[in-house]
């Protein structure tokens, strides 16, 4: 089957089958930053935003997805630069196999929208579904603060 | 090429009518449900865009749409009920945030898994399933569709008649001005799938000149029993009549089965001590006392 | 450390951008032309024969292309285990057997057209099973009546002892003095028996492979592994390939901890590569990396300890007994491991035993996982130190620091125990141990909070508990790492290393050990790794080698290049290169200089300085061109190992037994952190690694020896809801044979978590717990017991 699909801001018709998940027809067309870590909705590594909410997209039935919004971390990136948060996972040593950080990032973005500076408590929950092995999560904190003060700033300094 | 195939109605009546033509048919809230069993074949009735997705306060009721996720419940139990609403303690603590952004209140109710954050507190909230279909052999879809009813949900959940054939359109519960609630569920960790819950349910008065409140009304529920959730009746009747809660392993309808590498008599005890706990939390007078 | 440019700041990881935005390539991101995709399918009964394999239908399932089992593949037996040749792993496995071990073992490879043929011609194989007797009790795999695993022609590639007929899969036995008379004449004993469970390291990045034939009929092999140069030696071996004929690239990995140091998706895939032609793709599923390829080795280790009326542990007896589970990959050496990373620590031992046996079982595979014995062996250690200090009025801390190993000091184990070799012996040259243990006990408050049994939450008593430990830094004499360096125009370096990134930085580590030793910045440095065509050798990422061994190769490389430089600079400037003084990336005519030919006497500023892009152009490109180049190796005779204490605060549930951890603390010694954030990083993800181990990762299994929870929701892992507090200190030291005085300090941080926090549950209740996990409900019963069956009445109505 066919449908058409709204990627990073990009409408695409994809060719896709019934049984596929947003998860294998996101890879199968080239969008390998969304991660196949345990394809059960447990690890995150497959997060993107489906009309700005964080969803695991091996829990998303592909058919069910046409039309609506969906952004990757690559689709945060900003005239093809990196965004600040990639910029803050990056300087942070937040990132080490970077296998969880595409949906790290992608789960930030949607915290940093509707709560531009959250404590650690609320940091912890928005990331609650997105599993690291490699960091102990430590600097994965530093991380989003970094963000948070980044983008901050980048308001003040009248940026959009 | 899997054999799945989909369809994706527009209103219920047009849904039942797929469901009616197609009876191995599966229907589709958020998709996490299915994915566990992961069909290869067969059609699949995406009820996410039949119109089925909003939260309405009715007075004062909430009325639920089945594919409203937990997500969208959490957010509107919080702004109606507050942080200590029973739903917004039991759904802070279900799955993680991107999950709940995919199951459905209404997939969850049918699907019941015995880790549900949902069913607990919907049972303690004496919440009520709306249905479409099933009703009645024949009729076409419209007339199906018509054919709404309400069961309480204990009656969903046991009886396998009211599912048969049925489409749930909503859950709808009250929202007390006069209760406190109570939520615990047993987990190793914040993601774990939960080996037993509790959810509690303490309608009061006014508090007396001691400063105890009085009961009048009490739900506890405890989910992942043999018997899948049992009521605790013999706690609840006596906090209504005002004594004191003590909670013994005789208040069990039935035992909780070993599971997740736990025994029974060790959730068991566990439940046990938790209760008492939320119990004597939420009874307890400013004066500190108990009733 | 004022000295050092590079070195010892945070440099931001090269690939960490790359990575956050989802660029960087892994191996199944890869476009790859017309893959033929690969599934296992897998024994359901852990010991059985197979009767018959019919794969008829299967074949024709519409896009069902090869088959593979034991009928038509190589039949030589060899071991998965990424180690140098020859391997101290038995050789004791085949590509399929007709003898399953263990359910989950591999009973044929389908290829396929797409993900859904091959699912569907999965199912249609039809495989017919008899069962035989199973064994899962590793304490009873030597008995006379127990079934025998292995009875074909198994054999060690080594010699070293190696039994299948009792189940034995490794034996190790070392010792000196006379223990036996040591135990009689201690003012006291302390014999304990410990055990450890199975784990999954988890890494989010599943097995992953791809391979193709290039267009010079070349096999490539793309591999998300710890060893390349392992694999490619071991797929030519099995499959009758010559080296020559494969190239094995490792891209980005996402995450290994040992599970991917080990060959176990290559050869199936490059066997149906070389079949049909046609390039392959093998991805595990979740399911199948718990229950299909390497594990944390159980160990049950019986720990004697005799100490003296001056509170020396004079004697020390260790009996470990390890289930290395179906197949005996890293039997040997994670056993010794348990030893020789341990015992050496309380070196003023005069009488030591070690006896060690790895048994078969019908359960999943042990394997090569963080801290590889180590962290076996020193759950029970320090527990045992606990323990005998306790009994001896001794804050533990004080304890630590009275007799463990310190600098100019040897122990008798080193020369010992090695893996599989003789070990080697050695001098301690750098200990921060002490350091460790005062500012970690310092940071968790441990005089404020140890033996107060403070209360916590309504219910609830806290306790705090410590450990120690020491790693290596590479096995001696037996790990080997190389590099190559060339210069460009401007100034840069292409640096190839065959050491493997795996996440850990070690990419960013050997360009800043390249640029320190040039002079330059670490931008300045281009690094390529793990391509087994383009970098020279090196054994992978184990044993913790990576910043100690490929890091000395670099450096060494780095130096000669340096060398070169200098030498084309005297030429440009027309002195001796004795006459040049380094100026960061330049070179200047010194003081003393001394002139010879045509630009002696030069005085103008302009003809005294040549800046490394001075010489590039001009050695590329103007007289007596080269190419700037070096290559060099380094091998160890020693393995200085990192030292670390350390401290869990935890607060237990007296009536439910439910542990919290409150705070947790790492205090390394790892000698200089070449990259201070990456070294904390390594600790920190260790540490929440080990402490989930030991509170809530286990494995289930059902009576017939299945795996019931391969998932990573009821395995058990942290997520950032769950974590302790949790502080990382930095004990520097400085360690002659380290590149600038680093150790490493990938493993260690692996090694503390489950005895400090028993330590500290200990603290809290009074009860100790031997068994790991430290799940509630057992603690709940430890605390029950204890209380005579009275324990948790205070939280009744």
């Amino acid at each position: 089957m066919t449908g058409e699909f709204v990627i990073n801001g990009e409408t695409r018709t994809l060719e896709f089958d019934g049984a596929d998940t947003l998860l294998d027809l996101l890879r199968a067309n080239g969008y390998t930053e969304v991660k196949q870590g345990c394809a059960h909705g447990e690890c995150g590594s497959c997060m993107v935003l489906l009309d700005g909410k964080p969803v695991n997209s091996c829990q998303v039935y592909a058919a069910t997805a046409t039309s609506l919004a969906i952004t990757t971390s690559r689709g945060l990136t900003v005239d093809g630069s990196p965004h600040v948060i990639h910029q803050a996972w990056a300087d942070s040593g937040a990132v080490q196999c970077g296998f969880c950080t595409p949906g790290m990032v992608v789960a930030t973005y949607a915290l940093l929208e509707s709560n531009p500076n959250p404590s650690d408590e609320e940091i912890a929950v928005a990331l609650s579904g997105n599993i690291c092995r490699c960091t102990g999560y430590v600097k994965t904190f530093d991380a989003v603060h970094q963000a948070a003060r980044w983008i901050a700033e980048h308001h003040e300094k009248g940026g959009a | 090429m899997s054999g799945i195939t989909w369809a994706h109605p527009d209103t219920v009546g047009e849904a039942l009518h797929t469901l009616a033509a197609n009876p191995t048919a599966r229907l589709h809230g958020g998709g996490t449900g299915l994915l566990r069993s992961d069909p290869r074949e067969g059609l699949l009735v995406d009820l996410s865009r039949a119109g089925l997705g909003a939260i309405t306060k009715e007075g004062g009721h909430l009325l639920v749409g089945a594919t409203a996720t937990l997500a969208e419940l959490l957010e509107r139990a919080a702004a109606v009920g507050g942080e200590t609403h029973l739903l917004v303690q039991a759904l802070r603590e279900t799955a993680t945030p991107a999950l709940r952004n995919r199951i459905t209140v209404g997939g969850s109710v049918a699907m019941f898994p015995p880790w549900s954050g949902l069913i607990g507190p919907l049972v303690a909230l004496d919440a009520e399933v709306e249905l479409a279909g099933g009703v009645g052999g024949t009729g076409d879809g419209a007339a199906r569709a018509e054919s709404r009813r309400s069961v309480p949900i204990v009656e969903y959940l046991t009886e396998n008649s009211s599912r048969r054939g049925t489409i749930v359109t909503a859950v709808r519960f009250a929202l007390y001005e006069d209760a406190r609630y109570g939520w615990y569920r047993f987990v190793r960790l914040h993601f774990d799938y939960a080996s037993f819950s509790l959810a509690v349910v303490l309608r009061g008065g006014d508090t007396g000149s001691d400063g105890a409140a009085t009961i009048h009304d009490a739900r506890i529920v405890l989910v992942g029993t043999q018997n899948r959730f049992d009521r605790l009746n013999g706690v609840e009747e006596r906090l209504s009549a005002g004594a004191p809660a003590a909670v013994s392993i005789a208040d069990l309808p039935s035992a909780i089965p070993a599971r997740n590498g736990f025994s029974s008599e060790y959730l068991t005890e566990v439940a046990i001590v938790q209760l008492q706990r939320i119990l004597n939390e939420m009874t307890h007078d400013r004066t500190g006392g108990l009733r | 450390m004022a000295d050092y440019h590079v070195v010892g700041t945070p440099v931001r990881k090269v690939d960490a951008l790359s990575l956050a935005q989802g660029r960087a390539l892994f191996t199944d991101d890869y476009p790859v032309e017309r893959p033929l995709f690969l599934g296992f399918k897998t024994s359901q009964m852990a010991h059985g024969h197979i009767r018959s394999i019919d794969t008829s239908a299967a074949e024709h399932v519409p896009g069902v292309v090869a088959i593979l089992d034991y009928r038509n593949v190589p039949d030589r037996y060899f071991t998965t285990a990424g180690q140098g040749f020859p391997e101290p792993s038995p050789y004791d496995t085949r590509l399929f057997d007709s003898v399953v071990r263990y359910v989950g073992d591999p009973v044929c490879v389908v290829a396929a057209e797409s993900e859904e043929a091959l699912r569907a011609g999965l199912a249609a194989v039809e495989v017919e099973i008899e069962p035989l007797p199973s064994l899962f009790d590793a304490e009873r795999a030597r008995d006379a009546d127990a079934p025998r695993l292995h009875a074909g022609d198994e054999h060690a590639a080594i010699p070293v002892p190696y039994r299948p007929e009792e189940n034995l899969a490794a034996e190790v036995e070392i010792g000196f003095g006379d223990v036996e008379a040591g135990f009689a004449a201690a003012a006291f004993t302390e014999r304990h028996r410990y055990t450890t469970h199975y784990a999954s390291h988890a890494p989010i990045e599943p097995h992953s492979t791809v391979t193709w034939i290039d267009e010079n009929d070349r096999l490539v092999i793309l591999s998300s592994t710890q060893v390349p140069f392992h694999v490619r030696r071991i797929v030519a071996r099995l499959l009758d390939v010559p080296v020559k004929r494969i190239r094995v690239i490792k891209p980005r990995v996402g995450g290994g901890f040992g599970i991917k140091q080990e060959v176990i998706l290559e050869p199936y895939a490059a066997l149906v590569t070389l079949r049909t032609g046609r390039a392959a793709r093998f991805v595990l599923s979740r399911e199948e990396v718990f229950r299909s390829s390497r594990t944390r080795h159980p160990m049950r280790i019986d720990l004697t300890a005799g100490v003296d009326g001056e509170g020396r542990i004079t004697t020390l007896e260790m009996d470990a007994l390890m289930n290395t589970g179906a197949y005996g990959a890293h039997a040997l050496t994670v056993l010794s491991n348990a030893g020789a990373k341990v015992l050496p620590l309380f070196n003023k031992v005069e009488n030591l035993r070690f006896l060690g046996r790895s048994v078969y079982t019908n359960l999943p595979v042990g394997g090569a996982y963080r801290g590889y014995g180590a962290t076996q062996g020193y759950f029970a250690f320090n527990q045992e130190l606990d323990i005998i200090a306790r009994r001896l009025g001794v804050d533990m801390p004080e304890y630590c620091k009275r007799w463990h190993i310190r600098e100019g000091e040897t122990s008798g184990v080193f020369e010992a125990l090695g893996e599989g070799k003789e070990g080697v012996a050695q001098i301690i040259e750098s200990c921060g141990l002490d350091e460790c243990i005062d500012r970690g006990a310092a940071a968790i408050g441990w005089a404020e909070k140890r033996g107060k049994r403070l209360a916590g939450r309504p219910g609830t008593v806290r306790g705090v508990g410590m450990a120690i430990a020491m790693q290596g830094s590479g096995i001696p004499k037996i790990d080997m790492g190389a590099a190559s360096m060339k210069m460009n125009e401007d100034g840069s370096f292409n640096l190839l290393v065959g050491a493997t990134d795996l996440g850990t930085g070690s990419d960013t580590v050997l360009a800043q050990i390249a640029a320190e030793a040039l002079g330059t910045s670490a931008e300045k440095i281009i690094v390529l790794s793990s391509d087994t065509d383009t970098t020279p050798f090196d054994v992978g990422a184990y044993a913790s080698s990576t910043t100690y061994i490929s890091g000395n190769a670099v450096k060494k490389c780095a130096l000669q290049v340096l060398e070169q430089i200098r030498g084309v600079a005297a030429e440009m400037l027309g002195v001796e290169p004795e006459a040049l003084v380094q100026e960061g990336s330049a070179f200047v005519v010194g003081a003393k200089a001394g002139a010879t030919g045509a630009k002696a006497g030069a005085t103008d500023a302009a003809e005294s300085r040549v800046s490394f892009e001075d010489v590039a152009y001009y050695s590329l490109y103007a007289e007596n061109q080269f190419q700037i180049q070096a290559g060099a190796s380094h091998i160890s005779g020693v393995s200085p190992p990192p030292f670390m204490a350390q401290f869990a605060e935890v607060e237990v549930d007296l009536a439910t037994g439910q542990v919290r951890v409150l705070e947790f603390v790492n205090a390394v010694d790892c000698g200089v952190a070449l990259n201070p954030p990456l070294a904390e990083g390594q600790m920190e993800g260790a540490a929440l690694n080990g402490i989930a181990w030991a509170l809530t990762e286990e494995y289930r299994f059902s009576d017939s020896g299945a795996l019931r929870n391969a998932s990573f929701g009821s395995f058990g892992m942290w997520n950032a809801v769950d974590i302790p507090r949790m502080t990382t200190i930095l004990v520097e030291t400085h360690e002659p044979t380290g590149p600038f005085g680093a150790k490493s300090v990938g493993e260690i941080g692996i090694n503390g978590p489950a005895p400090a926090i028993a330590n500290a549950i200990y603290d809290a209740t009074g009860v100790r717990l031997f068994d790991l996990p430290l799940t509630s409900e057992r603690v709940w019963r430890a605390l029950r017991n204890a209380a005579g069956g009275n324990a948790g009445t205070e939280a009744r109505g």
